[in-house]
């Protein structure tokens, strides 16, 4: 019988876990075996002299491969990366995650270059939903939020840039944070679309989600987007409960597109936080166009370099979106920005009404791998780009949102989004502890 | 840009100002991808809105 009480005997469970599943599941690119093992012995040998108890010690994570991990190549999804040198440091999150005791066990795989809603990669293979192996984990982040769900890890970490935290915090039944743009430092990361990107975690559980969190706040000089706000914890106001808060229901659009499990789930948890009142966003549709252009033209010249030399090399998948953007009229883009400005001044004239919006997360549960089309408001439309129908206006403008999920009709999970005024990840989170409390929230290891 | 052969012939010009030749095949590919950003830039134009709605760096004290 191994101790698991232990960082060490964790460790070792973890990893005859992952070597046990993942061939399944193909959530890992790379398994850090002995830094893991180094850093529990670390951990233990420390706690044994007596040293104070670290807020995640011996808490399991990994992180989605656009993430420096010392001594290994950053992929960020792309073949044509592993050629790359090795990173010299870690990420400025994993830094402060090994500071708080979690241990470090890999990088986990991900659409290539982020550009993505469904974790399918040509070169790295598609990462399977834990609750149903021949369905999407979601994307881009898809490592990270099955291997959460698989119970390979205690908690990961991933990024979202339109969507990719909520979505595949939906499609594998896991909480996922995506905190207010500009509040977790982005340094030793691998970028997509700089104006857009954000870092966060996924978890099985609100305490584990918040506690994370807390860990990894705090600004850093490395990124220029980065808030100078010092840390504001969230763990102290978790059981705070919600009878303060000012919660609405998000129409219009948010109804419009959502397929009927998703508008069943954002009805539920509106009704089971007491929130009767509706409301609308405007000009929702132009906003999400405005994310899409500024997404092409930020993402296609950051990799027009790469694309002039090795184009037929490019994951197939993306390089034609990436030079499409690339090639787009400055215009396009000014003019994107303008509709981003203006959205974010109507929208929070509304965040002043309301502490919380309801929203979907997806506007339906995990697709089966390689579906191209789907059937949505009587239109059949491109699957993969309309996955992050119901997430691509709300990170436009940074707001931070929990994806909260909850048991769907059939056997696959669903998720709503639980979206705050910026920096108030607090309430967001406070919601979702009270969702999960009150058992309409629902998330356990899947042993498929 | 209201036609394909308009779209063709932006995308083989601004793709040699970035230095990349493509053949027609890749031309083809690309215009179908512009086409669909081509409509989403119709729905962000049309919006009434000036240059004062675009981010600057702005010191406020």
């Amino acid at each position: 019988m191994r101790n698991t009480d232990s960082a060490v005997g964790r460790v070792a469970a973890a990893i005859e876990t992952i070597e046990c599943r993942d061939g399944a599941l193909n959530c890992f690119t790379q398994v850090t075996s002995r830094r893991a093992q180094a850093e529990a012995a670390r951990l233990d040998e420390s706690m044994a002299r007596g040293a104070s108890r670290p807020v995640l010690a011996g808490k399991t994570y990994a992180v989605k491969n656009l993430f420096d991990i010392e001594g290994e190549v950053t992929l960020a999804g792309l073949s044509l990366n592993a050629h790359r040198e090795a990173a010299s440091s870690d990420a400025v999150l994993i830094d402060r995650l090994q500071r708080a005791g979690a241990i470090m066990l890999g990088a986990l795989n991900m659409d290539a270059c982020a550009y993505g809603f469904t974790t399918e990669n040509t070169a790295y293979g598609s990462t399977r939903n834990p609750h149903d192996l021949e369905r999407s984990a979601g994307g881009s982040s898809g490592g990270s939020a099955a291997a959460v769900a698989a119970g390979l890890v205690d908690f990961s970490l991933g990024s979202d840039t339109n969507g990719s935290i909520r979505v595949p915090s939906s499609f594998c039944g896991v909480f996922g944070l995506k905190p207010t743009y500009g509040r977790l430092p982005r340094t030793g990361t691998f970028p997509f679309v700089n104006s857009l990107d954000h870092l966060g975690p996924f978890a099985r559980d609100v305490r584990t989600l918040a506690a994370v969190y807390d860990a990894m706040q705090g600004p850093d000089s490395g990124d220029p987007a980065c808030a100078q706000r010092p840390a504001e914890p969230t763990m102290a106001q978790l059981d705070g409960g919600i009878s303060n808060l000012r919660v609405a229901r998000l129409m219009g659009y948010f109804d419009v597109w959502a397929g009927p499990e998703a508008r069943a789930a954002s009805l539920n948890v509106a009704q089971t936080l007491g929130a009767y009142e509706e409301v609308e966003l405007p000009s929702v549709e132009r906003a999400r166009a405005a994310a899409f252009l500024i997404t092409a033209a930020e993402a296609g010249q950051l990799h027009m370099p790469a694309l002039k030399q090795h184009y037929d090399d490019f994951e197939p998948l993306i390089r034609d979106r990436l030079l499409a953007g690339g090639l787009q009229p400055a215009s396009w883009y000014l003019h994107a920005q303008r509709v981003r400005s203006w959205f974010r001044t109507r929208v929070l004239e509304l965040m002043q009404q309301y502490d919380v919006l309801i929203a979907p997360a997806t506007p339906f549960p995990a697709t089966r791998l390689g579906k191209e089309w789907v059937e949505l408001n009587g239109q059949r439309l491109p699957l993969r780009p309309n996955v992050g129908l119901m997430t691509q206006p709300i990170s436009f403008i940074g707001l931070p949102v929990v994806a909260v999920p909850l048991k769907g009709a059939g056997h696959l999970p669903m998720a709503v989004q639980v979206i705050g005024a910026p920096w108030r990840e607090d309430n967001c989170l406070r919601v979702a502890a009270w969702l999960q409390r009150s058992g309409a929230a629902y998330c356990e290891v899947v042993h498929a | 840009m209201s036609n394909d052969e308009e779209v063709r012939s932006y995308l083989r010009a601004a793709a040699a100002l970035e230095g990349i030749t493509l053949n027609e095949a890749q031309i083809d590919r690309l215009a179908v991808v512009f086409a669909r950003n081509l409509e989403l830039a119709q729905t962000v134009l049309t919006s009434p809105l000036d240059v004062r709605d675009e981010l600057a760096p702005t010191y406020r004290s």
